[in-house]
């Protein structure tokens, strides 16, 4: 009895590898011939196809900065902080009360550049701000709970915070006047293929962050104990590290990104609601996981690997581009099919928790 | 009169939940002291360091280093004055460098010519880790990675190293090179104490000696007196 059982496991797991790589086939081979359709049908032309990989990079590239802070505090804690996009949701209602404010009082004509400046700092500082209290109040109290707890718990915060912005501002649709803002407005035509300003300073701004970014995690003090506390709480306080500090500076980093992410919307978009930082948190996280959750380059890679998919995916297969985010979700149901731990995770059960 | 020790324990108390671990445990160790702690599995001895460190607080009881009350102090704090330990199963940082996890050794210091000291001695005492700077530490083996935790340790530049099990898992050559080590570390100012399963090769390196056995201290002496104690050969030395 007890060989029957190993060999009916054994063909088990064998039948279900057999299963996801015919399954792999089978999509591979679908995609690939929609794309040899599209592609030899000239469906498109190059410029077509050059507007939706920059608008694609440009998304990827807000994707990537806010999947960055939920990579960070999942590889520091073990959890998702679901309000992470409420962080940057209240950011870049920071940038527009205070963008608002430089219009009417005239600044912003004279000072452009500074404006700029001073609404992006004013939405990554009101983001920090939020991301600290968040762990402070959602997240310290129920360290060593289960690790559904805390997950309960800012699922909780973000609902908090939407209908928190939702009494206090309103409802109403709040407007970045991009248009009205010189160097911001219009764009550039390169041949046939004409850029969005806001798309240039989002990849511009974005790439250079990620490259400090990566700079910080690697090289500086800071990053070294982040990912000493990481890997091993106990240890690095063994070493004079404190634990709950660096966890603090890591939600502030976290949500510093979030803050720039949801400025470089606001002013892409030209609008802001309540509701803006959902949709926006929901495909980061996919990009986070997507990537390999608790990896900083994975986190990157995912990022633009969505936006580009979003972006490109309507085009390359010939779909409504209204299919984009059933095109990201898939996205992230395949690549979990076939590597669970994401592009560039690690085996999960490596992982401490 | 003489000089209050470097560490004195006091009546320890520590539990895990409800369950007791230490049970009223004293001990001393003063300057330049090697002190081998010894006993079973599940007597305490981790606890003991653990409870000193500041991972494991007390429920009870005092613990004093140079005559600084350590009770209430955090754990990220401890380092500070003066107090470094190797964990239990080294514990290195395997996502982090070799030359990575020394730095985090020295976290909390801040003179750095007196940090490259300590590296150029760490590397002095483990070649091997010279070598290996840049190799991820997950990446190398138990040996190495012992080396690494003590390295890592010295970086620390401590008055007072514990030790919780050097010599698990290692060849009886490594063993042989870690404890010569730790002399070599001693004589260079830092006093010791040594955790160990491996009591004969502790006690040759002790100068004194605790025996504790279910959260207490059962016996107290000399090295070389406990070597020669009765019941200590029956129940650590030998019977193997």
């Amino acid at each position: 009895m007890a060989t029957t059982s190993t060999t009916v496991g054994r063909s088990a797991a064998f039948s279900k590898r057999a299963f996801l790589t015919i399954l792999g086939v089978l999509i591979g081979a679908v995609l690939a011939f929609r794309l040899g359709q599209t592609i030899y049908d000239q469906v498109w032309g190059p410029e077509v196809w050059i507007r939706n990989l920059i608008n694609g990079l440009a998304l990827g590239a807000v994707y990537a900065l806010i999947a960055l802070g939920y990579t960070l505090v999942y590889g520091i804690l073990f959890m998702i902080n679901f309000a992470h996009g409420e962080v940057l949701m209240l950011g870049a209602m920071a940038g527009f009360f205070v963008l608002d404010a430089s219009i009417n009082s005239g600044f912003l004509d004279y000072n452009t550049l500074l404006t700029i400046v001073i609404v992006f700092i004013a939405g990554m500082s009101v983001a920090v701000v939020v991301g600290v209290l968040l762990e402070r109040i959602a997240y310290r109290p129920l360290r060593g709970a289960p690790r559904l707890v805390p997950l309960i718990s800012a699922i909780g915060a973000s609902i908090f915070l939407q209908n928190a912005a939702l009494q206090a501002f309103g409802a109403n649709v709040k407007i970045y006047p991009t248009p009205q803002i010189t160097g911001l407005s219009g764009g550039q035509r390169f041949g046939d293929v004409f850029v969005a300003n806001t798309s240039i300073m989002i990849m511009v701004l974005a790439i250079i962050t990620m490259v400090a970014l990566v700079l910080l995690v690697n090289r500086s003090r800071f990053g070294k104990a982040m990912r000493a506390v990481a890997e091993d709480k106990p240890t690095a306080q063994l070493m004079g590290i404190d634990v709950n500090r660096i966890i603090l500076l890591t939600f502030a980093l976290g949500s510093l990104l979030a803050g720039m992410a949801g400025v470089m919307l606001g002013f892409h978009n030209r609008q802001v609601t309540h509701m803006v930082g959902f949709m926006p948190g929901l495909k980061a996280f996919t990009a986070a996981v997507l990537g390999g959750i608790g990896n900083v380059p994975g986190a990157m890679l995912g990022g633009f690997f969505l936006g580009l998919a979003e972006s490109l995916g309507p085009t390359a297969f010939q779909i409504p581009s209204a299919y984009k985010d059933v095109i990201a979700f898939g996205l992230l149901v395949l690549i979990l099919i076939f590597r669970p731990t994401g592009l560039m995770g690690e085996r999960l059960s490596r992982e401490r928790a | 009169m003489t000089a209050p020790p470097l560490l004195e324990v006091r009546d320890l108390h520590t539990y895990y939940d409800n369950i007791a671990a230490l049970r009223g445990v004293s001990l001393t160790v003063s300057e330049g002291e090697i002190v081998a702690l010894i006993g079973a599995n599940g007597a305490g001895k981790s606890t003991l360091l653990k409870s000193i460190t500041g991972l494991t607080p007390p429920r009870q009881g005092e613990i004093f280093m140079e005559g600084r009350r350590l009770n209430g102090v955090p754990a990220h704090a401890v380092v500070r004055l003066g107090v470094a330990m190797v964990p239990e199963g080294r514990q290195i940082f395997g996502r982090l460098s070799v030359y990575e996890n020394l730095e985090m050794g020295a976290f909390t210091r801040t003179d750095t010519d007196a940090v490259q000291r300590s590296f150029d001695r760490v590397f002095e005492l483990f070649p091997r880790l010279a070598e290996r700077r840049e190799q991820i530490g997950g990446t190398l083996s138990g040996g190495e990675q012992q080396m690494l935790a003590i390295g890592r340790a010295i970086m620390a530049a401590p008055r007072l190293l514990l030790l919780d099990e050097p010599s698990m898992g290692l060849a009886p050559i490594l063993v042989q090179q870690i404890f010569r080590t730790i002399r070599e570390i001693n004589r260079e100012g830092a006093s010791i104490l040594l955790v160990e399963q491996n009591a004969n090769a502790a006690l040759s390196l002790a100068n004194r000696g605790y025996v504790l056995r279910v959260g207490q201290i059962v016996i107290e002496d000399a090295a070389e007196a406990l070597k020669e104690n009765k019941q200590v050969k029956e129940a650590y030395l030998g019977g193997h």
